[in-house]
């Protein structure tokens, strides 16, 4: 069994209840705004927000916590490369290493900006059943002209949402395999060249074949990609627009500032 | 020494909504050359049971000792040889060579020791050393799965571990598997294994802890076992036992297709002879 990264809690709450088409607009819309954003003031505003929307879910606010962990490794290099590569007024010195008082800025804001992502789209997900993201995705990439690039919105919808369903089961594999190595005496962490491949040739062996398994359970059951009828129709409430208003207004507020 | 749990507890995804208790207040003690079957329904805690052996877990509550040690030093991952359901999950090296001595190399034996147990556990296996040079990958379901044993073999463990080894195997496959098993308790290995398979273990079973909803409903000896209600038994088992209850003078206490052949056969001669007396 696998601890939930970036699994959907079923609810009840405001969040659970949006239209996912909102909710996947309001996460694009704080994107941008944490990239635009520069001021301290303004990045724990954001958080702020977050701390907000997530209290409305009901779920302890820890859980959206996991989905930045798979990154830190990733967002502790980011930090580390703004904070000595970035010309500035030196901060100290060690050996060749010069970190700047700028350096450190940029890398804590960088670092809050991933970090941040990480946790709104970790509440979509928490909040949002994986098959009403992908029909919210579908229907907002319905009226482009995607058949010139050789694929439709119904088979991007499909991929996405095979992708969001094994994502669990790819975390599953990985810890049996984890599981595997590590009775055998392998310590991960000490020596990468080493324990990689041990991880990563079962890993992609087995997603390969669970691939091609699904391939021909999905064709066997008629799937060919073309247009399908949805069990739900997606519509977007007043409460959808209501939210959307709210957070475009707040996302100017703060831009304002 | 033994594998000890004292009131063991253990949850998954603890203080999030989704927290489940896999087991629960768990007593357990393994001694050394013990052949062990854990059995349950899927579940029930079994899997996680086994993990917490060798420190792939630690559990919420109480305490696991292995020959007094804690199970996350690496000297107990040394002791207790674990082998998963899937083989194929944990086989990545070019050769079978280096696949067997991935552990031992791990724990740091010279180049000369460690050739000295691949050979070991290839012969406990019952491979030939033609097979040394194989791809892993081209090897049939069974035969990755002795791979995989003979990798933890090859750290001589003295408790060997099996999540469901027979799963999903070929009957030849299962087999090999249940031989090599028996080969390796009676040379003194405690083996203790997962298993829903009853129609293959219950012969080679000598002690067997059940476990229901993360607790153990029953531990004890086969024979203990059989005069338990309301067991998981092999199918010959149930079938003897219905034979009888049905009227048929048979022993119930039967595990394989041949040792029902021939009790029946019995039955049938005595019956025979009866007849003729009359």
């Amino acid at each position: 069994m696998q601890e939930p990264v970036f699994s959907y809690v079923p609810g009840t709450s405001f969040l659970h209840t949006l239209d996912p088409r909102t909710k996947l607009a309001a996460v694009m819309l704080l994107g941008i705004l944490v990239f635009r954003t520069e001021s301290f003031f303004g990045i724990g505003v954001i958080f702020a927000l977050f701390i907000a929307l997530a209290s409305f879910t009901g779920l302890p606010t820890g859980i959206f916590f996991r989905a930045v962990r798979p990154m830190l490794l990733f967002i502790i290099f980011i930090f580390l490369a703004q904070l000595f590569f970035t010309e500035g007024k030196v901060l100290a010195s060690f050996w060749i290493l010069q970190p700047s008082i700028e350096g450190l800025q940029n890398g804590l804001r960088l670092s809050a900006r991933f970090i941040l992502l990480l946790l709104f789209a970790a509440l979509m997900t928490a909040s949002t059943d994986p098959s009403a993201i992908t029909c919210g995705i579908e229907r907002i990439l319905r009226p482009l002209p995607l058949r010139w690039l050789g694929v439709n919105s119904y088979e991007l919808a499909t991929m996405m949402n095979i992708s969001i369903a094994f994502l669990p089961l790819l975390f599953e594999r990985v810890e049996r395999t984890k599981a595997a190595q590590a009775s055998r005496g392998m310590y991960f962490g000490r020596n990468p060249f080493h324990s990689v491949p041990a991880l990563v040739i079962p890993l992609i062996r087995g997603i390969v074949r669970d691939a091609e398994e699904l391939a021909l359970a999905m064709e066997s059951r008629g799937y060919q990609g073309t247009r399908r009828t949805s069990m739900h129709e997606l519509l977007m409430q007043k409460r959808d627009w209501a939210s959307l208003f709210a957070l475009v207004f707040f996302a100017a507020l703060l831009l304002r500032f | 020494m033994p594998i000890i749990l004292e009131n063991v507890s253990f949850f998954y995804s603890k203080n999030t909504p989704l927290e489940t208790a896999a087991l629960k207040d768990v007593n357990l003690r393994i001694e050394k050359g013990e052949f062990v079957g854990i059995l349950g329904e899927k579940g029930a805690g079994k899997s996680t049971l086994i993990k917490l052996f060798n420190g792939l877990l630690r559990p919420d509550s109480g305490k696991v000792t292995v020959d007094e040690l804690a199970p996350s030093s690496k000297e107990v991952k040394r002791r207790i040889g674990m082998v998963f359901q899937q083989a194929a999950d944990q086989l990545f090296c070019r050769t079978v060579y280096e696949e067997i001595a991935f552990g031992p190399l791990n724990f740091g034996y010279s180049k000369k020791e460690t050739e000295e147990r691949v050979f070991e556990a290839l012969e406990a296996v019952s491979f030939d050393r033609s097979m040394l040079l194989r791809d892993p990958f081209s090897l049939s379901g069974g035969e990755m799965q002795r791979v995989a044993l003979a990798g933890a073999l090859a750290l001589r463990p003295e408790y060997l571990v099996l999540d469901e080894p027979i799963t999903g195997l070929d009957p030849g496959g299962k087999k090999e598997i249940l031989d090599t098993l028996k080969k390796i308790k009676d040379q003194g290995t405690a083996v203790i294994t997962v298993t829903h398979n009853l129609k293959g273990f219950f012969p080679l079973l000598e002690r067997i802890v059940l476990i229901r909803e993360g607790r153990i409903s029953f531990q004890g000896s086969r024979k203990e076992y059989l005069e338990t209600e309301n067991v998981p038994l092999p199918p010959v088992t149930s079938m003897m036992r219905e034979l009888k209850a049905r009227g048929v003078p048979v022993n119930p206490a039967i595990f394989t297709v041949e040792e029902a052949l021939e009790e029946i056969l019995r039955v049938k001669s005595l019956l025979e002879k009866e007849k003729a007396e009359k």
